[in-house]
């Protein structure tokens, strides 16, 4: 697992540092230490992360502005700061966990907890989506998304409208951040549930969704349940 | 409250100009009843011959000279004017006939009929024998004296005592009752007026003792004590007698004590509305009215200031329109169109007390207002001041990197605890002064920079230079521009020093903070832009030294720097 820890005061970059070495043990393969927001935007430029432990405040200057880089990458983000009014806003734009400092072994153990899956992330609030486009970054609305396919290392995205935009984070990544209005169907496909027209067993162990626009998409036999659950307890 | 104070003054504009002649009615009927009462033209004789007053001295060869008011030589000796006099009409039973001397010589003699009618002073040929007269010049002429027809009228007089204020010889004859109503008509009116101006001084210093002291009322109680003082002169020296050598004195009393009246209320428009460079203001005050007075210019004192609150008012400041309105009123008056805006005096009086009441009560108004204004002010920076340093992500920051070193260093954890505790101290202490001495903020900045080095794993020093006497600060001012220059100037980890010079230049104390730092080229549009540390700073100085200061800031060879300059010798206020 590679870390990348963002945060402009030393003392508390090596203790964050010294608790994720201690926490992940054999599974940290290494981990970086940047104190300022160029350093660690070049640092993602050359090198491929798991985590990246963000402060929003980086001499003065706001951690948001690598946010677009960052959560548009297929790493998570987990921020580390003082400034808790700023934690809807972080959850809002797809972050992983928000530890609000001063924070001990337990809280980092928990963060960590839910980058693995193990524990679900408390707030899933995601509202908007960034996406790396030529000379930039681009933030989508996650309500325009009809549904997530996976495409090779990449995510699908496709929107109402019709147009499709890549997202470099996995499937598995994506399905941690999103909000309650979203389901995995299949381990290709994640869906609005909001957009979902149809859904039904075509035979042979096959079952498939339909889109209001149209699109069909597999829906695995294990998530079918899960899929009429939720819609039937929504018409009702 | 305005446009009610408008609303009064409307009407009493109008009854300004619409009111009549202001002396008591029941003089009315006692005009003079004689035809060509005021005699100016006379026979001249230049030497001293008493037969001169006979009637049946022939003058035809004498010369004529006309009493015009205009100065003339003194004549050296005794000198003698005469005329016909002719009388018309019948006195009433209850009236007697009386002279009247304007221009008073030194002593003189007068003469009816070649009878001495009456004297005043002892007329000599010499300085020496001379004896000056009183300045009252009415003189009564017996009734059987006084029938229908010719008589000859002569002044024997002289003038040594004061030749400069030698005047030929004006007379006016008529009834002694129309005399005395006319000096009792102005005894009158100068109380009626020395009554309104003493209500004026009274208020005045009332509003003074019961309000905040505005030294504006005090500066207008002066005038209004000025110009009781001018009618109390005024009514000592008309209706008692002086010798007639006081007469300088009086003239200058009457010449130069309106220019200081007018230089009291320009000191009190200065402070009324609050004008800068009053130093100069009054300079030119006092050469305008020296100059004009000196030269005896008919050009009244109150232009001056008249002009000066009309440019307040061109610049919307509260009270300068109603207090220009009151003072075009009596400037006018005594620049001599009184006659045209009312003929009384007590009226145009009236509305320039009111004006300039309205004009203190709108300024006071304003005053109160703006005073409200930064007491919020004050209240607002005190709760901005505890809000930066105890705003939560400093303090968890700082909680976090101690827990950091008290695992990795715990002396270094004990350093930052003290220098926190000693911060908070501080700030405790001081947050709700406006300003505290220059040691106390710089304790405040070390204890700060202690706290940064630890969090930022570097060492941080504050080299200060203080030339002359240490100034006051307002709190946290050094404080807030230190942690702006060190969030945005020095990478993590990287040492640095402040340096601190304070000069006095001038009366101004001059404060030069800067710094270096790897951070600099990058952070300079940063550090320049105006955040919540700079916004602190400039209200902060607005507030200890309104319209006093200066802040300038930008990158000097390599190195930010911040320039301060303010007032010097402002204390510290004691604190109660």
């Amino acid at each position: 697992m590679h870390v990348l820890i963002v945060e402009d005061e030393p003392p508390i970059a090596k203790y964050l540092a010294r608790l994720c070495r201690t926490l992940l043990a054999d599974q940290l393969a290494h981990i970086e230490l940047c104190y300022t927001l160029d350093a660690a935007a070049a640092y993602l430029a050359e090198y491929s992360i798991d985590l990246c432990f963000l402060d929003l405040n980086l001499n003065g200057r706001s951690g948001f502005q690598l946010f677009s880089s960052a959560l548009a990458g297929p790493f998570h983000t987990i921020i580390v700061s003082a400034h808790t009014d700023q934690a809807i806003h972080a959850f809002q734009y797809g972050v992983l966990d928000f530890i609000p400092k001063p924070f001990d072994q337990n809280r980092l153990d928990l963060a960590l907890q839910r980058f693995s899956g193990r524990v679900a992330p408390a707030v899933r609030e995601m509202k908007w989506l960034s996406v790396r486009k030529a000379g930039g970054y681009q933030t989508l609305a996650l309500e325009d998304v009809v549904f997530f396919r996976a495409a090779d290392a990449y995510v699908e995205a496709v929107l109402a409208d019709g147009r499709c935009e890549l997202l470099d984070k996995t499937l598995d990544r994506l399905e941690q951040l999103l909000p309650d209005g979203f389901l995995r169907i299949h381990r290709s496909a994640i869906v609005a549930l909001a957009r979902v027209a149809e859904y039904r067993h075509c035979g042979g162990g096959r079952y498939q969704v339909t889109t209001q626009s149209g699109q069909v998409l597999p829906l695995s036999r294990t998530k079918y349940k899960q899929l009429h659950a939720l819609l039937c307890g929504e018409e009702s | 409250m305005r446009r009610l104070a408008w609303f009064w003054l409307l009407p009493m504009t109008l009854c300004l100009v619409l009111a009549d002649e202001g002396p008591a009615p029941h003089r009315h009927d006692l005009a003079p009843v004689w035809k060509g009462s005021l005699v100016q033209s006379w026979r001249y004789l230049a030497s001293d011959d008493p037969a001169f007053a006979d009637p049946m001295f022939s003058d035809g060869d004498l010369p004529v000279v006309v009493a015009d008011g205009t100065a003339v030589a003194a004549p050296e000796g005794v000198v003698w004017f005469r005329r016909d006099v002719l009388l018309e009409g019948t006195l009433g039973e209850t009236q007697f006939l009386g002279l009247y001397l304007e221009e008073q010589p030194v002593a003189y003699e007068l003469y009816w009929n070649g009878r001495l009618l009456d004297q005043n002073g002892r007329v000599a040929a010499s300085r020496e024998e001379e004896r000056p007269g009183t300045l009252l010049g009415y003189h009564a002429i017996p009734r059987e004296a006084s029938s229908p027809g010719r008589h000859l009228l002569a002044v024997r007089l002289s003038c040594h005592a004061l030749p400069d204020l030698y005047r030929l010889p004006a007379v006016e004859i008529g009834t002694l009752n129309h005399f005395r109503g006319r000096q009792t008509d102005a005894y009158y009116l100068k109380l009626i007026n020395l009554g309104i101006w003493f209500l004026a001084f009274a208020l005045c210093v009332a509003l003074f003792l019961g309000g905040r002291r505005h030294a504006a009322i005090l500066w207008f109680t002066l005038f209004c004590m000025a110009v009781m003082g001018e009618i109390i002169g005024y009514l000592w020296l008309s209706f008692f007698p002086h010798p007639i050598t006081h007469l300088p004195w009086k003239n200058a009393f009457y010449t130069w004590l309106p220019g200081i009246n007018a230089f009291l209320l320009h000191v009190f428009f200065l402070s009324n509305f609050n004008i800068g460079e009053r130093r100069r203001h009054l300079a030119i005050m006092v050469a305008v009215v020296g100059v004009s007075t000196g030269l005896g210019l008919p050009l009244s004192p109150f232009w001056y200031p008249l002009g000066l609150v009309i440019w307040q008012g061109t610049q919307r400041v509260p009270g300068a329109w109603p207090a220009a309105l009151g003072l075009a009123g009596i400037t006018l008056y005594f620049q001599g169109f009184g006659q045209v805006l009312s003929p009384s005096y007590s009226l145009v009086l009236i509305l320039f007390l009111f004006c300039m009441t309205l004009s203190m009560s709108l300024q006071i108004q304003a005053r109160e207002r703006a005073h409200r204004q930064a007491e919020m002010r004050s209240a607002r920076l005190e709760t901005q001041l505890l809000k930066k340093n105890i705003q939560p992500h400093f303090l968890m920051n700082t909680l976090l990197s101690i827990i950091s070193w008290i695992e990795d260093q715990p002396s270094r954890a004990i350093a930052m605890v003290r220098a926190l505790a000693d911060e908070f101290r501080i700030i405790d202490r001081i947050s709700a002064e406006p300003l505290v001495p220059l040691a106390e903020e710089l304790e405040l900045c070390r204890a700060h920079l202690a706290i940064m080095g630890g969090r930022k794993d570097a060492d941080y020093q504050l080299d200060v230079v203080c030339v002359g006497e240490e100034p006051a600060v307002p709190p946290l001012l050094l404080h807030t521009l230190i942690e702006n220059a060190l969030t945005h100037a020095f990478a993590p980890g990287e040492s640095g020093t402040f340096s601190l010079h304070i000069t006095e230049e001038a009366r101004r104390c001059l404060v030069v903070l800067a710094n270096g730092g790897s951070l600099l080229q990058q952070s300079d549009d940063v550090l320049g832009e105006e955040g919540v540390g700079l916004r602190y700073v400039r209200a902060r100085l607005e507030e200890s030294f309104p319209g006093g200061w200066s802040l300038v800031y930008g990158m000097e060879a390599a190195r930010w720097v911040v320039r301060l300059s303010f007032p010097a010798g402002v204390r510290v206020p004691r604190s109660d």
